[in-house]
């Protein structure tokens, strides 16, 4: 490939930079476009020009993708609930909690349940927005409710933790449903991130 | 033709282009330049992303083939969901051009 042609491909893939399979799809596929079209145009410029901009192509492949992402965010905000929910049940039957009744553990004890409330109606928002809404505007308006949930869920997550380790202190339990809960917060926050990324380009414009 | 006004009907262009079998991209635009006589003549780089936004419906799917005399391409054929949906797709077509058609000849409004 001659350096006109990677400058314009290297356009694609930062544009896409954000999703590595995507990118190295529109890469391969673009590349094998210019070669068969280079002869018939004549000219790799020619064959360049006629193939269009690379920032309105990019943007077309995201919003394509966009229902793939969308779910993979859907999914991640989905298993985190799960697993905030599975845990908490866990910890509470396997280890003796205080409740509401203790004192210094009675803050936390309401934070953890009604983080995790608040989660539950954020994701059930979401939810009904992906049934309601579609195109770009469904990644816009989903964003914010998946965002609420993950935050109320991690709220949940410290309370939940803080009250079982205060109670069990270094329990193995703690540590291992602990950790696991962490990553999958990690693993919706990243979720998050993509989808703005997304979302962004598809949109064509910057949007919080 | 109009670019835009051709983009609005890119996916059923696309879907019955590759009926009668796959095809990679760059054969896929050629069919559509030849067939239509040349009148329809897109940005070569619009199709593609119209090709991965049927395949994430699912009305196609793609796979890389690496003959062993020429290149390496993706090609894409028609799932069963893509073959039915462009039977769906041509009988609507066919009703809402033949009432645009009806219209264009003209005619006065009853009074």
């Amino acid at each position: 490939m001659s350096r006109l042609t990677d400058a314009y491909l290297a356009e694609f893939d930062r544009e896409l930079g954000f999703d590595h399979r995507l990118a190295r799809r529109v890469h391969r596929e673009v590349e094998a476009h210019l070669q068969d079209a280079r002869d018939d145009a004549g000219s790799e410029a020619a064959a360049i020009a006629r193939f269009g901009n690379p920032r309105l192509l990019a943007r077309e492949y995201a919003q394509a993708a966009l229902p793939a992402r969308l779910r993979m965010a859907g999914a991640a905000a989905g298993a985190l609930a799960l697993a905030t929910f599975a845990f908490m049940r866990l910890r509470s039957m396997l280890l003796t909690l205080p409740g509401m009744e203790a004192g210094p553990t009675m803050a936390l004890t309401f934070i953890d349940r009604a983080g995790f409330g608040a989660g539950l109606t954020f994701g059930l928002y979401a939810w009904h927005v992906a049934r309601t809404v579609s195109g770009a505007e469904r990644a816009r308006r989903i964003f914010a409710p998946l965002l609420g949930a993950a935050m109320a869920f991690l709220l949940s997550t410290v309370a939940s933790l803080l009250r079982a380790q205060m109670a069990a202190g270094g329990e193995l339990l703690v540590w291992i449903t602990g950790g696991l809960e962490l990553l999958l917060l990690g693993a919706a926050a990243m979720q998050l991130r993509l989808l703005h990324r997304h979302a962004a380009l598809a949109a064509g414009k910057a949007w919080n | 033709m109009n670019a835009e006004m051709l983009k609005g009907h890119l996916d059923n262009i696309l879907l019955a282009v590759l009926e009668p079998g796959p095809a990679h991209g760059y054969a896929i635009i050629e069919a559509i330049r030849q067939r239509s006589d040349g009148s329809f003549d897109l940005p070569e780089g619009t199709i593609y992303p119209a090709l991965h936004r049927l395949e994430v419906a699912g009305l196609l799917k793609s796979r890389w083939i690496d003959p062993p005399t020429g290149r390496k391409r993706r090609v894409y054929e028609l799932t069963r969901s893509g073959s039915e949906a462009l039977a769906a797709r041509r009988t609507g077509w066919s009703r809402f051009s033949g009432a645009v058609d009806a219209l264009m000849e003209g005619g006065a409004c009853p009074v």
